[in-house]
């Protein structure tokens, strides 16, 4: 199969997925036990009130009639008026997207790039001690409790020693200031993306670290490795441009897909930092029963995480030449 | 490597980013979340009401005891004609944040606006004014269909918003509106028909119409709205009762604005408090984190009674819910001293009618008192009494205990009258995460029933489940839940136990019905003589509390924390201390 036969095979799979996912968002959501208008509507609100604000939901429509809707939106483009924000899906997906992608998608590429280059050097010198601290490391922050870490380094270099701010995404007061110019605004950014991004690193960093290792040892057992070295290049060459591209190729995939993921956020950190980004916002969503947001918001996630499931498998045929379609 | 070296480069430059300069007098208030909209008429969240509050005024507005309606935009009271059904009020001179005089128009404009396109929180409160007109440019008077003794604590103290920036959206709004109610009515539908689907998409257009900049007859003004961090408002020097006395108070704003500052959970606001980082925390807090804030000297701690209450309800559509006896019995069983004492470890008062005690005026003051002075043994003889005149039986009658709670025999096998056995009832609570006393209080009425004989199983669900169930579904035996902010008037026990009010999505989950109960309800809201109208919601409370479709349980304790190194003169009122006379007396502290 050629790649371009390939492209069209797969672009056609994905449409299908996409389907069954609008549809399966769509069911999943009416059969959830919640009611939109719990939140919305108070004690105080008469029953025509409320009839009113059924009919401009337009949860008033039967069943079918609401899921033509939906499609026919959905292929014009329009992803509606959130039930609580009364204001266009998009938009708000818009203004928190940017966000979570800062502080995730940068977290990610972190320690991504952070545990191949540790995995790496530490399968070199298997066996060291610097081997052994890093694994039991990498072991040991891998399984912390992301909540418990994140409420403790935030009680420490936030509350107790102040180095960092608590929470948020900018400190009103540089904002506010009209003294301040660009570089101190990002610096602010910075500054408040550090403990998250500090949680976030500690406890992803071990898992890529842990498995490039692995690989990197199974790379370095290879035939073309001991040619390598029989015809006398230095150990720097190997390790760098013969075992790592070849150890990394499993590690790239998983590093595709997170990145494809990242955009999701995270509604722990995101909640316990105060991260105005798109985790949370999933959450609250999904809790509320705002059915225009958290279905746009799960579907933006899906065509992304299918999209980038693609240009994985192309980019993957690129990285290794025997793979060809 | 040279990346990973990079780090404790970054890490000192941040520390030398440590701390922030402080920002003058500007008080600084933690949200747990951000308003979802600025636009008053589509605003449904308390964090967007919250913020509204220090632009948006009202005609009238409470005392900081919360008794009496002061003149707030209105300059006199408001004088009630009975036979011309109308009501008179003048206005006070002032001016909108822009600088444009406040009118009568902006008054006729706004009841217009509401009655016209229905806007859901505010119709209810205008749809029996048939005509308001502005007399003069200071004179407003309000036509109402019938008389309603809501119109003072309701409709008068209604947002009011300004014609001329609302004046656009509105016709555009009216136009669609006749567009739709043409189309509707070319297609068969009934002219009132017609009217409600006509009303969709106007309503949308008004209520999601983007405003970040709402204007303002209040105290501050909107200066930024930078979303998902902070809101900026600074003082109005337009206000109009700035620096006067209104009601023997002396009005700021003493601060020069204030920034609300978002805070997505508990633990990560309260560190902000104690570090200085907010001055105020506008939500409530546990009691767990009592101890810690009490330790330290820069924090104070402001507690008062809700405005709400929890209760425990039952669906009277239902077998043995449906029998007065049972529901008796039931109340006699739950020792609500206990709950109080043990689940919110004295953070609360017990309740006995349905009026929390914060409403003074109205809270039934000598209530039946199910149990109330009696041992345990008392309250579960009580109980038995009740059912076995009833005619209800056991296979295995319950021995109370000595000790509170405790059963030397364990019921079992509950007979109905008839002899059929009382089926498997499910007792619907929200979860610990969303309200832990409303699941503790729950989970012990389940304990107490069983061990009375009583066949409950206690279900905790995610809250809007349980409003679906209860509210829509009408899928439910026995459930815990509250009110919220009740407000003064009293007409919410029509609301809420009214027949009319028996129907999907009406608010008489208990399907409650009892016609004396009806006659007076009505009659109540259309009594304009407060002492003839209180009398008639006394003896409302009177009948619920001898029918019970609800046993109210426990008002909880609102507890509050601010900085008490940085302002001062915070106003206690009913509900707690996030009031506007608060941000209206608050100055910061001389040091």
């Amino acid at each position: 199969m050629n790649l371009r036969k390939f492209l069209l095979v797969r672009s056609g799979q994905i449409v299908v997925t996409f389907w069954i996912i609008l549809t399966l968002l769509f069911v999943l959501f009416r059969l959830a036990p919640s009611d939109p208008l719990s939140v919305v509507a108070d004690s105080l609100m008469s029953e025509e009130e409320i009839q009113i604000l059924k009919a401009q939901f337009g949860l008033d429509e039967p069943l079918h009639r609401q899921y033509l809707l939906y499609l026919w939106n959905f292929i014009r483009g329009e992803f509606g008026i959130s039930f609580h924000y009364r204001q266009p899906v998009v938009e708000i997906l818009g203004d928190r997207l940017p966000k979570t992608a800062l502080l995730f998608t940068t977290a990610t590429i972190l320690y991504a790039l952070a545990g191949i280059s540790l995995g790496k050097i530490l399968a070199w010198y298997r066996g060291s001690l610097l081997d052994s601290g890093m694994s039991f490391l990498g072991l040991l922050t891998h399984t912390f409790f992301l909540p418990w870490l994140a409420l403790l380094l935030v009680w420490v270099f936030g509350y107790k020693l102040g180095w960092f701010p608590l929470s948020g995404m900018i400190s009103p007061e540089i904002w506010l200031d009209p003294e301040s110019g660009f570089l101190a605004k990002f610096l602010d950014v910075l500054h408040h993306m550090a403990l998250p991004m500090g949680v976030l690193f500690l406890t992803h960093f071990g898992g890529y670290m842990l498995v490039m290792r692995t690989t990197m040892l199974e790379t370095l057992r290879e035939d073309y490795i001991l040619t390598a070295r029989a015809k006398g290049l230095p150990e720097k060459v190997i390790r760098n441009r013969h075992a790592a591209p070849n150890a990394s190729l499993p590690v790239v995939t998983s590093l595709g897909l997170s990145l494809a993921f990242s955009i999701n956020g995270g509604a722990l950190t995101e909640t316990i930092f105060s991260w105005p980004g798109l985790g949370r916002e999933l959450v609250a969503s999904v809790a509320h029963g705002d059915y225009p947001l958290a279905q746009a918001a799960f579907l933006f996630i899906a065509a992304f995480v299918l999209v980038a499931n693609l240009v994985v498998d192309v980019i993957y045929a690129y990285l290794d030449p025997r793979i060809r379609y | 490597m040279n990346f990973l070296k990079m780090g404790p480069v970054v890490l000192a430059l941040f520390m030398a980013m440590g701390s922030v300069p402080s920002y003058g007098a500007m008080v600084k208030v933690g949200l747990m979340e951000e308003p979802k909209t600025l636009n008053v008429l589509g605003a449904k969240d308390i964090w967007a009401s919250k913020v509204l509050l220090l632009s948006y005024q009202r005609l009238y507005y409470k005392d900081p005891s919360g008794r009496m309606l002061v003149p707030w935009l209105a300059s006199d009271e408001p004088v009630w004609d009975p036979k011309t059904k109308t009501i008179t009020f003048h206005l006070r001179e002032g001016t909108w944040d822009d600088g444009t005089p406040f009118t009568s128009e902006d008054v006729v404009f706004t009841a217009e606006l509401i009655t016209k396109f229905r806007i859901p929180d505010y119709w209810n409160n205008w749809n029996f004014v048939q005509k308001v007109e502005a007399l003069d440019p200071r004179t407003v008077r309000l036509h109402l269909t019938k008389p309603m003794a809501t119109v003072w604590e309701r409709t008068l103290t209604s947002v009011i918003i300004q014609k001329s920036r609302w004046k656009e959206i509105a016709q555009r709004a009216e136009r669609l509106l006749e567009d739709n109610l043409r189309s509707q009515e070319a297609a068969g539908k009934s002219r009132s028909q017609a009217y409600v689907a006509a009303l969709a998409k106007p309503l949308e257009l008004l209520t999601s119409y983007p405003v970040t900049k709402p204007e303002s007859m209040g105290p501050f003004v909107m200066q930024q709205w930078q979303r998902g961090a902070y809101i900026h408002m600074r003082r109005n020097d337009n206000f109009f009762a700035l620096n006067k006395e209104i009601d023997g108070h002396k009005v700021g704003p003493h601060v020069e604005g204030v920034i609300f500052k978002i805070y997505a959970n508990t633990d990560t606001a309260i560190l902000a408090l104690k570090k200085g980082d907010i001055d105020y925390l506008w939500w409530g807090i546990e009691s767990g984190y009592l101890e810690d804030l009490r330790a330290n000297p820069n924090i104070r701690i402001y507690s008062s009674l809700k405005s709400g209450y929890r209760y425990l309800g039952f669906n009277l559509r239902k077998a043995p819910m449906n029998d007065a006896a049972f529901r008796r019995a039931v109340a006699y069983l739950v020792d609500k001293d206990f709950i109080v004492q043990r689940i919110l470890h004295t953070q609360g008062c017990r309740l006995d009618t349905v009026v929390p005690p914060t409403n003074p005026q109205y809270c039934l003051h000598n209530p039946p008192l199910y149990g109330n002075s009696m041992s345990w043994m008392e309250r579960v003889e009580a109980a038995k009494k009740e059912l076995k005149e009833a005619g209800y039986t056991w296979e295995v009658e319950p021995v109370a205990g000595e000790i509170a709670g405790q059963f030397k025999k364990k019921g079992g096998g509950l007979k109905l009258p008839g002899g059929l056995p009382v089926p498997p009832l499910n007792l619907l609570t929200p979860p610990a995460d969303y309200d832990a006393q409303r699941a503790q209080t729950g989970n012990l009425i389940q304990q107490w029933l069983r061990d009375f004989g009583v066949p409950v199983n206690w279900r905790p669900m995610a809250f809007s489940a349980l409003v679906k169930k209860v509210e829509a579904e009408r899928d439910f035996d026995m459930f815990v839940s509250g009110w919220g902010a009740l407000g003064h008037d009293p007409d919410y026990l029509r609301s809420f136990f009214h027949s009319r009010a028996d129907v999907p999505e009406g608010k008489n989950a208990c399907g409650y019905r009892n016609p004396e109960f009806d006659r007076i309800a009505d009659l109540q809201v259309e009594t304009m003589d407060q002492r003839e109208r209180e009398a008639l919601v006394f003896k409302l409370q009177e009948i619920l509390m001898k029918d019970l479709p609800y046993i109210p349980l426990y008002v909880p304790m609102n507890l509050e924390a601010v900085r008490a190194d940085r302002f001062e003169g915070w106003v206690e009122m009913p509900g707690g201390i996030g009031n506007l006379w608060s941000f209206l007396q608050i100055r910061p502290k001389k040091r």
